[in-house]
C-alpha cells in the first residue's frame, strides 16, 4: 500500500493567497454578523431593561395608588371609626409595655373573678352551677378576609354550667352575664347554649332541686399586632 | 453563463467559449514559444474563469479488459493498480468500469483504461495555467467524451464513429478520429492524419480506413468471432462540403456495413448547438453557431470536438479524466472560496435576519414602553390628585387597620342573643300544650357540628332534595356572607293518646313553625313520632309504647352585617 504523504507537506502545498480574499470576506462577515447580533441584542436588552424599570415604577405607583385608594375607601366606609370603636371595646390591643400573654392573663383573671362575684347574684342553684375559662387559642381567620399575617386574633371560650328552677331564669342569667362581660376588653359572643330539662313535672312543693340545666358558652376575642423582631 | 473550453491536439491549442447555444472559437495557439506567450496573455485576461480541457491526441492509449467484480475501495484499488501496471511513467491515466460481462460465467466487470502516453505536450500549457492560477476543472479525453454524443446517433450494440478532426500535424490537412463503442461505451479509438479534402478522395479514404479498423477490431477480438447479429454500425460525421463524396462509391461494397453518413451540422443542430443546418447531405448554412472572433473569414469546418465541447459546456458536472489533484488545485481553491463566500453570505443573512427579528421585538417593546410611560404619567397624575385627598395621621398602617376592621366587623356581626328566637319559639309552643320540649340546643356557626352538640344528621350536611322542606330552602351557605343560628328541639307529644293523635299534633306543630315568615328559614324534622318498626312484647310485662319522641332542627340564616355606607 502506498504511504500517505505527511500532512505538513499537504499544508505546505496550499496556496493561501488563493483563499485569502475569501477568508477576509468570511472574517469581515463574521465581524459584521457579531456586531449585528450583539448590537441588536444589547439594544433589545437595554429597551427591555427600560421596560422592566417602567413596570417596577408602574407597580410602585399602582401599589401606592391602591393603598391610597384603600385609605380613602376606609374613610368612606367609616372604617377608621369602626377601628376606633373596636379599639375602645378592647378588641384591638396595642399596649407597648406588655405582651399579649400578659394582657390575656390579666384580663382572664379579672373575668374569672368578676364571674365568680356575679354568679351568686343570679337566680341559680349556686352549689350546682359552675364556670370554666380554659387557655386561649389562636382564632383561625378565614382566608377570604385578607388579613395581614402580623395581626393575631385569640379566642378563649367561657363555659357556664347553670342549674335553674325555671327556663326564664336562663334568659335572665344570660342577660346579666352579657352585661357584665361587656365591662372587659374584647368582644364576647355567645356561641352556643344547651338547655336540658331535669325533671318532667313541675311542682311548687319540690323546688329544692333544679328543673333545668343550661350549658352556655361565650367566646372572648382579642387581637394584637405581632411586631417583627428584625 | 459562459464556459471556457480548451481543445488541445498534437498540432495546436484552441480556446473556445460556450455561451447559451453558441460555441465560439476565441483564439488558436501554435505549439511554439510564441503560442505559449499568446496563451499566457490570453490567460492573464481572464484568470478567474475555469477551464475545461479537451485532449485529442494520437498519444492516447486504450485498454479494454475484464477485471474481477469487486466494489467500493477494492474496486478503486484494483483500478489504480491496473492503471499503474498498464501505463508506467505517465501521471495522466484513467480507468473506468463500464459494466458487467453477461456472457462470461464469472461475470467479470468490463473496464477501460486509458492514458496520455506523451504528457510532454500537455506540460507547457498546464504550467502556464497553474502559473496564472487559473482554475482547471479537468482534462478530458475527446473519444471518451464522445460517448455522450451517441444518444443523438443511430443506436446499435457495436458502433464505429468516424469523424473529422482538425489538422493533427504540419504534414496533414486534417485528422480522422475513429472510435469504437460497445453498448455506447468506448473500447478503442485512433486518430490518423487526413491528407485530402477532395470529397471523392475523402470518402474513399474514410471507407478504406473503416475496413482497416474493422479488421483490427476482429483481430483484437473486440468484435465477436461468431459474427455479428447485425452489421457493424458505422456512423460517419462529415462536414457538409465533404458529404457529396459519399454519393457514389463504386469501388466499395458497403452492404456488409450498416453505414450512416451524417452531416455534422445536422447533429450539431440536434444537440442544440445554434444553427440552421439542413437535413441530409446538403451543405446548408455554414454558420452553425461557430465563428472565429474578430474574423470575417468564411466559417471553418465543424469537427467532432466542436460537438463534444458543446456537450461538455451543457453539463453541470463532468467526471475528470486525466487532471491530477495538483493540476486542479486552483479549481478546488475556487470551490473552497465559493463555499466560504456562500458561508459568509449565509452568516450575514442569518445575522441580519436574527438582528431584524430582535429589532422588530425591540420596536414592539419600545412602543409598549412609550405606552407604559404615558400610562405611568396618567397614573402619577391620578396619584397626585389622590394625595391631595389623603387623610393624615392614621392610627395604624392602612393594611393592618383594614385587617383589624375586617375581623372585628365579622365577629361583631356574630354577636347574637338567643332571646328573639326563643321568644318566637315559645309563642308557637304556647299554642301546642301537648308538645313537650325536653332539650333545646342553640348555637351559631356555618355547619351543624359547629352549632349543635348532639351528633345527629342535620340538613346542613344533607343534599337539599327533600321535598318536605322545599318551601323554605336554606340554600348553600357562603361563609363569607352568611352564618346560621340554629335550634335543635328534642321533645315528645305528652300526654300520649295514641300514635294517630300524637302524629296529628306533631304535624300541626311543625306546620305552625313553618308559618313564621322569613325567620325560621328551614325546619327539618330529624325524628317524627311514629310506631316502632318492630313491636315485640313479653307476657306478664307492661308494654312501654306510650312515647312519641321527635327532633326538629330550626335554622335561621343571618348575613354578616353590611359595611356602613
Amino acid at each position: 500500500m502506498p504511504k500517505n504523504p505527511p500532512k505538513t507537506k499537504i499544508t505546505a502545498m496550499i496556496d493561501w493567497s488563493a483563499l485569502l480574499s475569501a477568508l477576509i470576506v468570511l472574517g469581515l462577515s463574521l465581524i459584521i454578523s457579531i456586531i449585528l447580533i450583539v448590537g441588536s441584542q444589547r439594544y433589545h436588552s437595554e429597551i427591555s431593561e427600560q421596560g422592566q424599570k417602567q413596570r417596577r415604577k408602574f407597580g410602585e405607583i399602582a401599589y401606592e395608588h391602591e393603598k391610597l385608594q384603600k385609605t380613602l375607601k376606609l374613610f368612606k366606609e367609616k372604617s377608621v371609626e369602626t377601628f376606633n370603636q373596636l379599639k375602645k371595646a378592647g378588641f384591638f390591643q396595642d399596649d407597648s409595655n406588655s405582651t399579649i400573654e400578659e394582657l390575656i392573663i390579666e384580663h382572664r383573671w379579672a373575668i374569672y373573678k368578676e364571674i365568680g362575684t356575679l354568679l351568686p347574684q343570679l337566680p341559680l342553684f349556686k352549689e350546682a352551677s359552675d364556670y370554666t375559662l380554659p387557655e386561649k387559642k389562636r382564632y383561625t381567620v378565614p382566608d377570604f378576609l385578607d388579613v395581614e399575617d402580623q395581626l393575631k386574633v385569640y379566642e378563649t371560650p367561657i363555659s357556664f354550667d347553670l342549674r335553674v328552677l325555671h327556663e326564664g331564669d336562663v334568659l335572665k342569667s344570660i342577660k346579666r352575664i352579657e352585661s357584665h362581660l361587656k365591662r372587659f376588653d374584647g368582644l364576647f359572643n355567645m356561641h352556643n347554649c344547651d338547655i336540658k330539662r331535669n325533671r318532667n313535672k313541675f311542682s311548687v312543693k319540690n323546688i329544692e332541686k333544679p328543673y333545668f340545666v343550661a350549658n352556655c358558652v361565650w367566646t372572648w376575642y382579642i387581637s394584637w399586632i405581632e411586631k417583627d423582631d428584625g | 453563463m459562459s464556459k471556457r473550453i480548451l481543445y488541445l491536439s498534437d498540432y495546436e491549442l484552441r480556446a473556445l467559449q460556450a455561451k447559451g447555444k453558441t460555441l465560439t472559437e476565441v483564439q488558436q495557439f501554435q505549439i511554439s514559444r510564441n503560442g505559449e506567450t499568446e496563451f499566457a496573455n490570453y490567460l492573464s485576461r481572464a484568470p478567474k474563469t475555469p477551464i475545461h480541457w479537451l485532449v485529442d491526441t494520437t498519444g492516447e492509449e486504450y485498454h479494454a479488459t475484464l477485471v474481477p467484480h469487486v466494489l467500493g475501495l477494492d474496486r478503486r484499488n484494483l483500478v489504480a493498480q491496473r492503471k499503474k501496471r498498464l501505463f508506467e511513467g505517465t501521471p495522466y491515466t484513467y480507468g473506468v468500469i463500464q459494466g458487467r460481462e453477461t456472457q462470461e460465467q464469472r461475470k467479470n466487470d468490463r473496464a477501460l483504461f486509458t492514458a496520455l502516453t506523451n504528457s510532454d505536450f500537455l506540460q507547457p500549457w498546464l504550467n502556464l495555467i497553474i502559473a496564472h492560477k487559473v482554475p482547471l476543472v479537468g482534462i478530458y479525453s475527446l473519444p471518451l467524451k464522445s460517448e455522450h454524443l451517441l444518444k443523438y446517433l443511430p443506436k446499435a450494440p457495436y458502433t464505429l464513429l468516424v469523424a473529422q478532426a482538425p489538422q493533427i500535424n504540419s504534414h496533414s490537412l486534417a485528422g480522422l478520429r475513429q472510435s469504437f463503442f460497445i453498448n455506447q461505451k468506448l473500447q478503442y479509438s485512433r486518430l490518423i492524419s487526413l491528407n485530402t479534402l477532395n470529397p471523392q478522395e475523402y470518402a474513399e479514404y474514410v471507407l478504406e480506413q473503416i475496413t482497416l479498423i474493422q479488421r483490427h477490431l476482429e483481430r483484437e477480438r473486440m468484435l465477436p468471432q461468431t459474427g455479428l447479429p447485425e452489421p457493424l454500425s458505422v456512423v460517419i460525421l462529415t462536414d457538409t462540403p465533404l458529404l457529396s463524396g459519399f454519393d457514389t462509391l463504386p469501388n466499395y461494397d458497403t452492404t456488409a456495413l450498416n453505414l450512416h453518413i451524417l452531416d455534422s451540422r445536422e447533429v450539431a443542430h440536434k444537440i442544440g448547438l445554434n444553427g440552421k443546418g439542413k437535413k441530409g447531405k446538403g451543405l446548408g448554412n455554414r454558420r452553425i453557431g461557430l465563428r472565429e472572433m474578430g474574423s470575417r473569414k468564411p466559417e471553418r469546418a465543424l469537427y467532432l470536438y466542436d460537438l463534444v465541447a458543446f456537450q461538455l459546456s451543457r453539463r453541470w458536472y463532468t467526471a475528470n479524466h486525466y487532471a491530477t489533484t495538483a493540476d486542479i488545485r486552483y479549481f478546488l481553491y475556487r470551490k473552497v472560496r465559493q463555499a466560504i463566500y456562500f458561508t459568509s453570505v449565509l452568516l450575514l443573512s442569518g445575522a441580519t435576519a436574527a438582528s431584524w427579528v430582535t429589532l422588530e421585538k425591540t420596536a414592539k417593546l419600545q412602543q409598549q414602553s412609550q405606552k407604559n410611560a404615558s400610562e405611568i404619567a396618567k397614573r402619577q397624575a391620578k396619584l397626585e390628585q389622590l394625595r391631595k385627598q389623603e387623610p393624615k395621621g392614621l392610627p395604624l398602617d392602612i393594611e393592618l387597620l383594614s385587617s383589624v376592621v375586617n375581623v372585628g366587623r365579622r365577629l361583631k356581626a356574630r354577636h347574637l342573643s338567643p332571646r328573639p328566637a326563643w321568644v318566637k319559639l315559645s309563642h308557637v309552643l304556647n299554642r301546642h300544650p301537648n308538645v313537650f320540649i325536653e332539650r333545646l340546643e342553640w348555637g351559631i356557626g356555618h355547619v351543624a357540628t359547629e352549632i349543635f352538640q348532639s351528633d345527629l344528621k342535620s340538613p346542613l350536611e344533607k343534599n337539599d332534595n327533600d321535598t318536605e322542606d322545599s318551601e323554605n330552602p336554606l340554600g348553600k351557605i357562603d361563609p363569607a356572607k352568611n352564618f346560621i343560628e340554629g335550634m335543635r328541639l328534642h321533645g315528645k307529644i305528652h300526654p300520649f293518646k295514641g300514635y294517630r293523635k300524637a302524629l296529628q299534633s306533631f304535624k300541626q306543630f311543625v306546620k305552625d313553625l313553618r308559618k313564621q315568615p322569613k325567620d325560621f328559614c328551614k325546619i327539618k324534622v330529624l325524628l317524627a313520632p311514629s310506631i316502632p318498626t318492630k313491636l315485640q312484647g313479653k307476657i306478664g310485662t307492661t308494654q312501654k309504647t306510650d312515647k312519641a319522641p321527635f327532633i326538629i332542627d330550626i335554622l335561621i340564616k343571618h348575613r354578616y352585617a353590611k359595611k356602613p355606607s
